[in-house]
């Protein structure tokens, strides 16, 4: 089964694969904490990306899409599941073996205001992963810091000013220059635009797009805005309270979504066509509190088709044909 | 349509700063309509809550208003006493933000919340008060309206949030509903609640709208009108099937380019080259013109107010001639 998720290039190879990752964070509650909750962030996560491709994970808030980029960085450590990199058992590497690893996948935050530091000079923030992974002169680091600006379209000039003068997107991509400081092969790109207008949004969408042709990237692109997701994205991943309910890809999902809550997002997300502003299906309540998940389907007490068997046991992601994986008793 | 609810004339705010003078507002034009729902859109720093909150008296400390008029229902507000404005705010016009915890007090339950501005507005008794906030809270459709009313701010969701501070604006029978980007912090399907909500509340209610928004998209879902707003100017204005449908402006043009459309997929976003104006000059011509893939020497003068229908203004030299 593994094998179909989402993989509609057939035989092409995964280079990231995930298997069943779990990850639950323990948080202290109530009185003097002795009511510790354990809120389910990821539960039971599995996809697939193809190398130079591109997996948008969509959802809302709370359904744990930085969660699970951050587990396949292991930028926190996973509750438990499989992580393999081009064959590598990501979550088994040891010290050293994880830092050499980390080269090849790197991370872009959502908030380049807060992600960067703003006591540092432009040339230190993108040449700090240089300085700590290889040992080069100071020209030397400073030759790479001046070609990855203008890798990302930023004049080289920039080099000894700070955050504080730069716009939104500039430091957007400031931030994409830095991840790409130890040409890395996969990007976990969380969010990139969210903080950005339209019209900034748009340089940095297609600045990412000319450069994952050019450096032949993989990406794993999370978003909460299906619309833009579709520029990007090969195949999609949609995520409900820390699970994925449906995997296919972006034509699938967008001409034929299968699952009610993929229905009732496309229907949700206001739109420009006017052919699409005409009946909405508008769900009731939000996400359910990640602490307490309700029994069968996650999703089931906001569904208006759920019958008993919702109600009762969890569906799995199967194969709903052609790769187009879903995960609903209907 | 009749007489607008409100007429903004020329409205200019600016801000003293370290950094000098800084053009907020370089004359905004606007009519809102009774019972109609206005988007005001544009990029981040263009002006769009600053209007709103000009509207109420609410002028941010260093800002100061250095011309214009605002008509409401015929008196011009920005020439009565701060006393007159606060009877004004909640009465005749009210507010909700992006983050409803802005509106809403931690300390006190949302029913007693309701009735300190409805005792602010108005002489009921205490029963009356009480019935009608569970009315309110029935409105914005809150379920269990009971119980919602001894609740804490905390113990609701952000959704839940947004429908108790858009009960509290409502509480006093506001004409006019200032809605600064309600539903940007909202999850997608909670959006689309909200965003219904006001739609009926429209309808219902008869309570007409401003619903400021940097999401064109919002804007096509819930608005009649809508104005584009570039620089503390209206670029644009008019019904939205024609200003977002048949867009004359090179500024709004950009924009709709820019946004991320369904139909339009697997093309590429257009970006907009160039940045906005820092505001600490102020504004000769055209404040587009140095982005503008179609400026003309002549855009360096103030741009003329132009009728492309009767309803549908553009603010641009490019449609001049067809004027005469
Ligand atoms: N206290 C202040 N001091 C100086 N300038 C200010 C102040 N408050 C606002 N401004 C300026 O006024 C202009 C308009 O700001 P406003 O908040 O109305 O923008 P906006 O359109 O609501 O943007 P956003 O989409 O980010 O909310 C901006 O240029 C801003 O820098
Ligand atoms: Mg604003």
């Amino acid at each position: 089964m593994m094998n179909d998720i989402g993989d509609t290039d057939g035989a092409r190879e995964a280079q990231v694969e995930v298997k069943d990752l779990v990850k639950h964070f323990a948080q202290r509650g109530g009185f003097l904490g002795r009511n510790p909750r354990v809120v389910r962030a990821v539960d039971g996560v599995s996809l697939k990306i193809a190398h130079k491709r591109t997996l948008g994970l969509v959802g809302e808030s709370g359904c744990g899409k930085t969660t699970i980029g951050r587990c396949i960085l292991r930028l926190i450590e996973p509750t438990s599941g499989e992580v393999h990199f081009e064959g590598v058992d990501v979550l088994g590497l040891s010290g050293r073996q994880l830092r050499r690893m980390r080269r090849d996948m790197q991370m872009v935050f959502q908030n380049p205001y807060s992600s960067l530091d703003p006591r540092m000079s432009v040339l230190s923030i993108v040449g700090e992963p240089i300085q700590t992974h290889l040992s080069l002169s100071h020209s030397e680091m400073r030759d790479r810091v001046v070609e990855l600006l203008e890798q990302v379209g930023m004049s080289g000039d920039h080099i000894y000013r700070y955050p504080h003068e730069f716009s939104g997107g500039q430091l957007q991509r400031i931030a994409v220059a830095r991840a790409l400081a130890l040409n890395p092969k996969f990007l976990v790109l969380d969010e990139p635009t969210a903080a950005l207008d339209v019209s900034v949004q748009a340089q940095v969408i297609a600045k990412l797009v000319e450069l994952q042709q050019d450096l032949n990237l993989t990406y794993l692109f999370i978003s909460h805005n299906l619309t833009l997701v579709h520029y990007v994205s090969d195949t999609i991943a949609v995520t409900y309270l820390g699970r994925i309910i449906e995997h296919a890809s972006s034509e699938a999902i967008f001409d034929n979504p299968i699952h009610p809550y993929t229905q009732a997002l496309l229907s949700a997300t206001p739109s420009l066509d006017r052919e699409l502003r005409q009946q909405r299906v508008i769900l009731t309540g939000g996400v359910p509190d990640p602490v307490n998940p309700p029994p069968g389907c996650v999703f089931h007490p906001r569904c208006s088709r759920a019958k008993d068997a919702c109600r009762q046991e969890e569906p799995r992601l199967v194969n709903a044909g052609d790769g187009h994986m879903v995960a609903c008793h209907l | 349509m009749n007489e607008p609810l409100v007429i903004i004339r020329d409205l200019r705010l600016q801000f003293r700063t370290y950094a000098g003078i800084v053009h907020a507002l370089n004359g905004i034009d606007l009519e809102i309509y009774e019972q109609d729902v206005l988007g005001l859109v544009g990029e981040t720093g263009c002006g769009k809550s600053m209007t709103g909150l000009c509207i109420l008296g609410l002028v941010p400390r260093g800002g100061e208003i250095v011309s214009g008029s605002i008509g409401f229902r015929g008196e011009d507000l920005l020439t009565k006493p701060e006393s007159y404005m606060q009877q004004v705010r909640g009465a005749k016009i009210a507010m909700v933000f992006q983050d409803p915890s802005t509106s809403l007090n931690p300390l006190f339950t949302i029913g007693q919340q309701i009735e300190t501005v409805m005792k602010r507005h108005q002489q009921a008794d205490k029963t009356q008060m009480h019935e009608r906030a569970l009315e309110l809270l029935k409105v914005v459709e809150l379920p269990d309206p009971a119980r919602i009313m001894d609740t804490y701010p905390h113990e609701l969701s952000g959704g839940m949030k947004q429908r108790a501070s858009i009960a509290i604006a409502l509480s006093c029978g506001a004409d006019l509903l200032i809605a600064d980007e309600p539903t940007t912090d909202l999850d997608v399907t909670v959006q689309a609640q909200i965003l219904d909500l006001l739609r009926r509340l429209r309808e219902a209610q008869g309570v007409a709208i401003l619903m400021i928004t940097h999401d064109l998209a919002v804007v096509a879902e819930t608005c009649q009108r809508v104005a584009v707003l570039y620089a503390g100017q209206v670029v644009e204005s008019g019904p939205v099937d024609e200003v977002l449908y048949e867009a004359k402006h090179p500024y709004t043009r950009a924009l709709l380019e820019a946004s991320p459309k369904r139909s339009s997929r697997g093309k590429t976003l257009q970006a907009i080259p160039g940045t906005v104006p820092s505001g600490l000059r102020p504004l000769e011509g055209c404040a587009f013109s140095p982005r503008c893939p179609r400026a003309m020497e002549v855009c360096a003068q103030p741009p003329p107010r132009v009728a492309v229908t009767p309803a549908h203004a553009v603010y641009c030299y490019l449609y001049a001639d067809s004027e005469e």
